[in-house]
């Protein structure tokens, strides 16, 4: 059977998709570092949803909508104590984080997620820089590109913290 | 500093020449001029290997990575952007 590979990446669309079934969820990962600066690439988006049933509910909905299906080939089920499932939809890859590296899940990093408005009316809540850093400073997959965003991520909020931008916790 | 500074500062200083330095470790004078020249770069292991002959070890403690100056111009010049013309120009780049 050949993979099942995106060949398309629209992650405004994947977004705007998800947030019409109003589903609760932080931006996290490589795509929300860049939101907020740092210098990388990603063909991937990954969210946090909010763990309770009407989200997921609604997040089977916005799945739906985007067809996706498991990169792994398995049925799609929240009902799993997988760290990351690993998903691919008709926008490119999509991986769901219910509880990110080193921190306690949605409601842990809502509390200093900002809203941000990224395009074609998608405005998701984003992690913020210190989150990321928790974030990214717990995985080390690949410890020389890691600890490179994880100095630029650090160096971002020391210089928004000088220049007055956002507030830290 | 380089891997290669510090082969050739510990090989001179236990006055020694590569020849001697490359008998010691098990490789040959040409391999020792290499990695003195930063030609090519010793493992960690090879370098601490190489420092040990001549009777010395590196001193290594972590410390805090300061971006130098261009590194952190570059980073405020994204924090000028929004997070939606951060998030086009990935994408722009993507498309190349």
């Amino acid at each position: 059977m050949a993979p099942d590979t995106p060949d398309r990446f629209d992650p405004l669309g994947l977004l705007a998709a998800i947030q019409r079934r109003h589903v609760s969820f932080i931006l996290i990962g490589a795509l929300a570092r860049i939101t907020q600066g740092t210098d990388e690439l990603t063909n991937g988006v990954d969210i946090t949803p909010w763990m309770r049933p009407t989200t997921l509910g609604n997040l089977e909905l916005a799945l739906a909508d985007v067809n996706a299906r498991r990169a792994d080939g398995q049925p799609l089920s929240f009902d799993t104590d997988e760290p990351v499932i690993e998903l691919n939809t008709d926008y490119g890859r999509l991986k769901i984080v219910p509880q990110p590296a080193g921190t306690r899940g949605y409601e842990d990093l809502r509390r200093a997620a900002t809203h941000e408005y990224l395009g074609k009316g998608v405005r998701p809540q984003i992690a913020s820089v210190g989150d990321l850093v928790r974030m990214a400073g717990a995985l080390y997959r690949d410890y020389d590109r890691d600890l490179v965003i994880v100095n630029q991520l650090r160096h971002i909020a020391e210089l928004e913290r000088d220049l007055g931008i956002g507030l830290e916790r | 500093m380089t891997s290669g500074m510090l082969i050739r500062e510990a090989r001179l200083l236990d006055g020694i020449s590569q020849g001697e330095l490359g008998d010691r470790v098990g490789r040959d004078r040409a391999q020792i001029a290499r990695w003195e020249r930063d030609a090519v770069q010793p493992s960690f292991e090879t370098l601490r290997e190489l420092l040990r002959s001549c009777g010395y070890d590196l001193s290594l403690q972590l410390a805090r990575h300061e971006p130098d100056e261009r590194e952190a111009e570059q980073i405020r010049k994204r924090l000028r952007r929004t997070p939606q013309e951060r998030t086009r120009s990935m994408l722009r780049t993507l498309d190349r």
